[in-house]
């Protein structure tokens, strides 16, 4: 099932940022760098193979990840034309875990 | 949908029209490299796979958080970075933020329309909130930035 997940996945992805690739203006086609693409097939196959239970609590962990997606934009926004693209982007998945990490464990560890 | 206005006067003193307008251009299909297809294909794949081991490892919630991942983003930021210089990057990046947002709005239309939707009309309306978050939130962000979203400065 890893490998259904992978292949899904993947496609996804793809699928997406071709669609981006083709958007304009710039500002438009940033939407879909951020779409719902590992998402929709993970929720897929686990609905399909496991349980509604299971992804229901994926889609609460989504919410949190989204947050920390829009705090990585943000961050990638301002450093990448200053630190340039490698270290921007190692700025940018900081932000990520921080936001996204940091959440989660605010709201279902520290709050217990 | 042009909005008058702009950065810039154009020469004598006139206003260029700014355009926001979305488009679809599959003449740029033309050019991809495939190459960086696949690496974004193996980035997803890698997620999809870590998000999975992560649920198994831990619960289903916290690889959830992980189905949000900026997996391809920054890769995508630094091919364009290279190719069409920082301020497309930067663009890009600010529609992601927007795009960003709409994850949670899918997380929560998922959330709360599981058991009382047939599963896969859940996904396809979870999916539909996305788009009408991303497409909501872009259409203010050309209202109060407009020059962020002009095709002529990209």
């Amino acid at each position: 099932m890893l490998a259904l997940r992978a292949l899904a996945g993947g496609t996804l992805v793809v699928v997406f940022s071709l669609i981006g690739q083709a958007a304009r203006p710039k500002a438009f086609s940033g939407l879909f760098s951020a779409a719902p693409s590992v998402a929709t097939a993970s929720l897929a196959i686990t609905l399909i193979f496991e349980s509604l239970t299971k992804a229901r609590q994926d889609a609460i962990g989504m919410v949190i990840g989204g947050l920390g997606m829009s705090a990585c934009c943000v961050v990638a926004s301002a450093a990448i034309p200053r630190l340039r693209a490698v270290w921007g982007s190692v700025a940018a998945w900081v932000a990520w875990a921080v936001m996204a990490l940091g959440l989660y464990w605010a709201v279902f560890v520290g709050a217990r | 949908m042009p909005v008058k206005g702009g950065p810039a006067p154009a020469s004598g003193g006139n206003r260029r029209e700014v355009d926001v307008r979305p488009e679809l251009r599959l003449e740029d299909l033309r050019g991809i490299k495939v190459r960086d297809y696949v690496v974004r294909f193996a980035f997803g794949a890698v997620i999809s796979v870590a998000a999975a081991l992560l649920a198994q490892a831990s619960s289903a919630r916290f690889g959830g958080v992980f189905l949000a991942f900026p997996a391809i983003l920054p890769a995508s930021l630094t091919l364009i970075q290279e190719e069409e210089g920082t301020r497309d990057a930067d663009r890009d990046a600010v529609g992601a933020v927007l795009g960003g947002l709409g994850l949670s709005v899918f997380g929560v239309a998922a959330e709360g329309l599981f058991g009382r939707l047939p599963s896969p009309l859940v996904l396809v309306v979870a999916l539909a909130a996305w788009t009408v978050a991303a497409l909501g939130l872009y259409f203010l962000l050309t209202l109060f930035r407009p020059d962020d979203c002009d095709k002529h400065q990209d």
